[in-house]
């Protein structure tokens, strides 16, 4: 079994030779990684960001892991076109990639969503019934299984009471989670290790099978020679302050890219592939997700509990899903109003404060631009039915925390303070309805779709093998080849695709 | 008061193993082999700025958080900031610097902000809050709130549970 190599560590020019060359060990490179090593091939993943085991992730308070594992220390946020959010993008920027980041959530596709991309973007092999033994495979690898409702946070019971009272209802949400104790901070690193990222499963999986996993190595260029792909080359991080140093080549018989939804793309931008289609780093769907506060005069707590157990798909057809949700003390504190004294009253509060998170099943108006450093401009354009959707799940939203004997609830409004019952009639009444989407507090946790899978060259960059359009042996195998939104967490699509995707190669 | 976490079989990040308070320094970050590397760093003017605006911020009854826990706090905002890129630096640089402009003015005083006394400064602070411009706090404010808060002091006043929810044998 081969230990991760780190590239920071390394003070030559890095040149190596495999049968498969993967970019990027997140949800989708760790699984194609994993299931061609134990096929018996030579498999490389390269990973840009560091390695971070998940026992030492598990130490970390929420600030330690932004700075070390998230990508621009979790500042990344999109140019907003129009009546659009700016919206702060969360991602991986280590060994494992987001999936060392997610809450665990793992929802398969929506029966919808597939339907969609049979008939309206010709997949017709995408079906429920062909995914289901990659499913199966995917959902045994990370132990997926429902939250027992035990498990619920004080915050999420209430939100459940509400929904009641008003004719809804939650139901127990499904993760990869093996003995979870319920300390909320799966996004920041599991305490108790019960979270199966690939960190826990895949990966160590695939260097058991002999496949090699090099961090700090940043990869330039897709290397083609005529219509196929030989390898990639690229830079390792070696240098004072992770700066790109020595050459790294690599020599492949294939090459998966699996660098996720914003970096993919300008990889095949910057190699020349699928210009002909003009879709590489378009049709960016983001999922934009706020929270919806309220408080309680009993102490809720509600960071006791498994971070995200429930669920609300009622409102799907207004596109709107809730997600029961939390967040770290210090970023709840940072929501209440006022300076000194004022603040500090404020955040004397927080202990009794509930959250419950909306996810908006978004058109996607989304694009990455290059530039000329390594971080790109990210646009999106949010469309007119998530507007409505947005002022949907604030109203509902809002509604169920108040039927659950809320006295105040915080919307995620810029310049907005707490409102009680009569307050926020007032502002269902006559402002809500005109409200701007650009002061809408919004995270995107699941950038989608910038290299989609398709049925033509004209219309997509991969076909239903995953294969780029115009260079053989070239594919990708991460959420951008999802075809459009899916409107909940893509995990365990992503993870399935993977699976489906290596299974495929193998068979051919 | 925040009761004890139940034993784990590896060590715990230490804010929430320590109920007592710890001195300034003893939180460690592990010893992990991919830290982010420091890619820059904030400009002492600048530090002193945000220092002056989380002293404000942070104040209790006109009282400064304790220098210690100060310290503390640019330290880690310092380190924060010097493993972000240089678009993020940018971002909070130029934060801190309106502020130190506009949050004066705002409050009827001469900037630099930096240079008032702390009952100046919160006034001014809240004047900003209060007005058109309070956006600009926005982020500055999170990043410093989440930090903050990490302390086990301001986060055991604040009545902030740590815990898990299930109590685990070891």
């Amino acid at each position: 079994m081969h230990d991760v190599q780190h590239g920071r560590d390394h003070d030559s020019d890095l040149v190596l030779d495999a049968d498969v060359v993967v970019v990027g060990s997140g949800a989708g490179g760790a699984v194609a990684a994993c299931l061609l090593a134990e096929a018996g091939l030579d498999v490389l993943i390269l990973e840009e960001g560091g390695h971070v085991h998940p026992d030492e992730h598990a130490k970390m308070r929420p600030s330690q892991s932004l700075r070390h594992l998230w990508r621009e220390a979790g500042l990344t946020a999109t140019m907003a076109l129009g009546d659009s959010p700016l919206i702060n993008v969360m991602m991986g920027r280590c060994v494992g990639g987001s999936s060392m980041l997610t809450g665990g959530v793992c929802f398969r596709t929506p029966q919808a969503v597939l339907h969609e991309w049979q008939t309206k973007r010709g997949l017709v092999d995408l079906t429920a019934e062909q995914l289901e033994p990659y499913y199966r495979e995917v959902e045994d690898a990370i132990h997926v299984s429902d939250v027992p409702e035990h498990m619920r946070s004080r915050s999420t019971q209430l939100f459940g009471e509400g929904a009641r009272k008003l004719g809804y209802s939650l139901k127990p949400m499904r993760r990869n989670t093996k003995d979870c104790v319920g300390w909320s901070t799966c996004n920041f690193g599991c305490p108790s290790g019960a979270k199966m990222s690939v960190g826990r499963s895949y990966l160590p999986r695939a260097l058991r099978a002999g496949a090699r996993l090099w961090s700090d190595c940043l990869v330039q260029k897709v290397d083609t020679e005529y219509d196929r792909a030989v390898g990639v080359r690229g830079r390792v991080l070696n240098r004072p302050g992770g700066r790109p140093g020595s050459r790294l080549r690599v020599r492949a018989q294939r090459v998966i890219l699996a660098a996720g939804s914003v970096y993919t793309p300008l990889l095949l931008q910057a190699s020349g592939v699928g210009r002909g289609s003009g879709q590489v780093g378009r049709n960016l769907t983001l999922h934009p997700a706020f929270r919806i506060m309220a408080r309680f005069d009993e102490r809720v707590d509600g960071g006791q509990g498994a971070l995200q157990s429930a669920f609300s798909s009622d409102f799907e057809p207004q596109g709107v899903q809730f997600n029961s949700v939390f967040v770290p003390g210090g970023i709840l504190a940072a929501t209440q109003p006022g300076v000194g004294s004022d603040h500090v009253k404020a955040t004397s509060q927080v202990p009794h404060l509930a959250i419950f998170g909306a996810n908006l099943h978004d058109e996607g108006g989304g694009a990455v631009h290059r530039l000329w450093g390594r971080e790109p401009i990210i646009s999106y354009r949010m469309g007119n039915a998530d507007r409505e959707a947005m002022r949907t799940a604030l109203r509902i939203g809002a509604q169920t925390f108040f039927a659950a004997g809320a006295q105040e609830v915080f919307l995620p409004i810029l310049g907005s303070h707490g409102m009680n019952r009569d307050q926020f009639a007032s502002f269902m009444q006559h402002d809500l309805p005109t409200l701007s989407a650009k002061k809408l507090e919004c995270t995107s946790q699941h950038p989608l779709g910038t290299c989609r899978m398709g049925t033509n060259a004209g219309n997509s960059v991969v076909d239903h093998n995953h294969q780029a359009w115009d260079v053989q042996n070239l594919y990708v195998a991460d959420g951008s080849v999802v075809p459009t939104s899916l409107g909940v967490n893509p995990q365990l699509t992503i993870m399935t695709m993977a699976t489906r995707f290596a299974r495929r190669l193998l068979a051919h | 008061m925040i009761e004890p976490p139940p034993p784990l079989p590896f060590e715990p990040h230490p804010l929430v193993a320590l109920p007592q308070p710890v001195k300034p320094g003893a939180i460690d970050l592990p010893r992990a082999c991919g830290q982010a590397p420091q890619t820059g760093a904030l400009s002492q003017s600048i530090l002193h700025t945000t220092q002056a605006i989380a002293e404000a911020l942070f104040s209790n009854e006109g009282h400064a958080p304790p220098p210690e826990r100060m310290q503390w706090l640019m330290d880690e905002y310092a380190d924060f900031m010097s493993r972000a890129n240089a678009r993020g630096r940018f971002m909070f640089t130029a934060a801190a610097w309106a502020i130190s402009i506009a949050a004066p003015m705002m409050g009827g005083r001469w900037p630099p902000y930096r240079k008032l006394g702390l009952a100046d400064r919160i006034t001014c602070l809240q004047a900003l809050d209060a007005s058109a411009l309070s956006p600009l706090l926005l982020a500055l404010k999170a990043i410093l709130c989440m930090i903050y808060y990490e302390h086990p002091d301001p986060a055991r006043e604040a009545g902030m549970n740590l815990g898990p929810k299930v109590q685990r044998d070891a």
